[in-house]
């Protein structure tokens, strides 16, 4: 909860954080929770593993392995 | 099995498994994923062992996720799939029967706090910070977190930690309902040890199918839930340690449960 005159201003910066993760990593992990709340765990866990698995071959991923190696920001693509 | 990596020891009944990587915050590796798949064989198949404590080794850091120099190490992502459908460490350890409790201090991060959902109590010390950092390395959870978290939390608020890579403390944590209970750091093994030792005074038989119907009751339709309940306390109730319960009870004594 915000104070009324500092909501647009908390939300814009909670987007703004959200935007500057990786942009894949986000929908998947997005996918991840939405999808799997209806599945058995098994199943979702499954579903997370899947993902997680596709997100190996994305360039971002290796930037963010790479940036955090290197202690600096990484630049993601959407690739 | 003890080395470097991971420390399992056994004191009258209850088994501590320590992340012993201190040096890099308890960052899980290859050699403490082995180590952790044998502990948690160890601890499910030891008739000595009725509940495993899990902590993590050192002032700073439960654990502050998977070691990230060991990423991309798999020769293909088809191999690094094969090796985890093969051996499913997670999985296994949100199958065991046995109570698990998650004494969390410091770092609990990314594989850390995901850990620490796989335990069914987690008692954080008053310094502890959780999150799950992923997204912004541009990956995802991926020891369960995205499936515990939003059953352990409210769906909402999972997502928000999730999406966004946010870390929260100890008092925050308390009040979504993510860890049970908050003390002083130095109490905490103390804590951890005595809700331990509390649920060793419970009947074995009943500790393991109640957690079995809660668990496995989730993935169920309500009724369904109801009927596996009703089968699972039909089960306890025939056994010597209800009747022996009971007649402790009676008699005005503490219980002396076999677990049968």
């Amino acid at each position: 909860m915000v104070p009324r005159e500092r909501l647009t201003a908390e939300a814009t910066a909670l987007a703004e954080r959200i935007a500057a993760r990786g942009p894949i990593a986000v929908r998947y992990a997005k996918e991840a929770v939405s999808k799997g709340l209806d599945m058995t765990l098994e199943q979702a866990l499954r579903l997370e593993t899947d993902l997680t698995i596709i997100l190996q071959t994305t360039e971002d991923r290796a930037e963010g392995v790479r940036a955090f190696l290197d202690k600096r920001s990484p630049r993601f693509h959407g690739r | 099995m003890n080395s470097e990596a991971l420390v399992y020891e056994k004191d009258d009944g209850v088994a501590w498994v320590t992340l012993n990587r201190p040096d890099v915050l308890n960052a899980l590796n290859m050699e403490m994923r082995d180590e952790l798949w044998q502990a948690l064989h160890a601890l499910e198949d030891d008739p000595d062992v009725a509940v495993a404590i899990f902590r993590g080794a050192g002032e700073r850091a439960f654990s502050a996720g998977a070691d990230i120099s060991e990423f991309g190490t798999a020769p293909s992502v088809v191999e690094a799939r094969r090796a985890r459908r093969e051996r499913d460490l997670w999985g296994y350890m949100l199958a065991i029967e046995k109570p698990l409790i998650a004494a969390v201090h410091g770092f609990v991060l990314g594989a850390g706090i995901e850990l620490s959902m796989c335990c069914d109590l987690r008692i954080a010390a008053d310094d502890a910070r959780l999150g799950l950092p992923e997204v912004s390395l541009a990956y995802i959870p991926s020891a369960g977190g995205t499936q515990l978290l939003p059953r352990t939390v409210s769906p909402g608020l999972a997502m928000g930690l999730i999406l966004s890579g946010d870390a929260i403390d100890a008092q925050e944590a308390l009040r979504i309902g993510l860890v049970q209970r908050v003390v002083p750091r130095r109490r905490l093994y103390a804590e951890a040890e005595a809700l331990a030792r509390r649920l060793m005074t419970r009947g074995p038989l009943a500790l393991r199918h109640a957690k079995k119907a809660v668990t496995e009751g989730l993935d169920l339709p309500l009724a369904e839930g109801l009927a596996l309940e009703a089968r699972l306390a039909r089960l306890v109730l025939a056994s010597q340690d209800a009747r022996e319960g009971i007649k402790a009870q009676r008699e005005g004594r503490a219980p002396q449960f076999a677990g049968v």
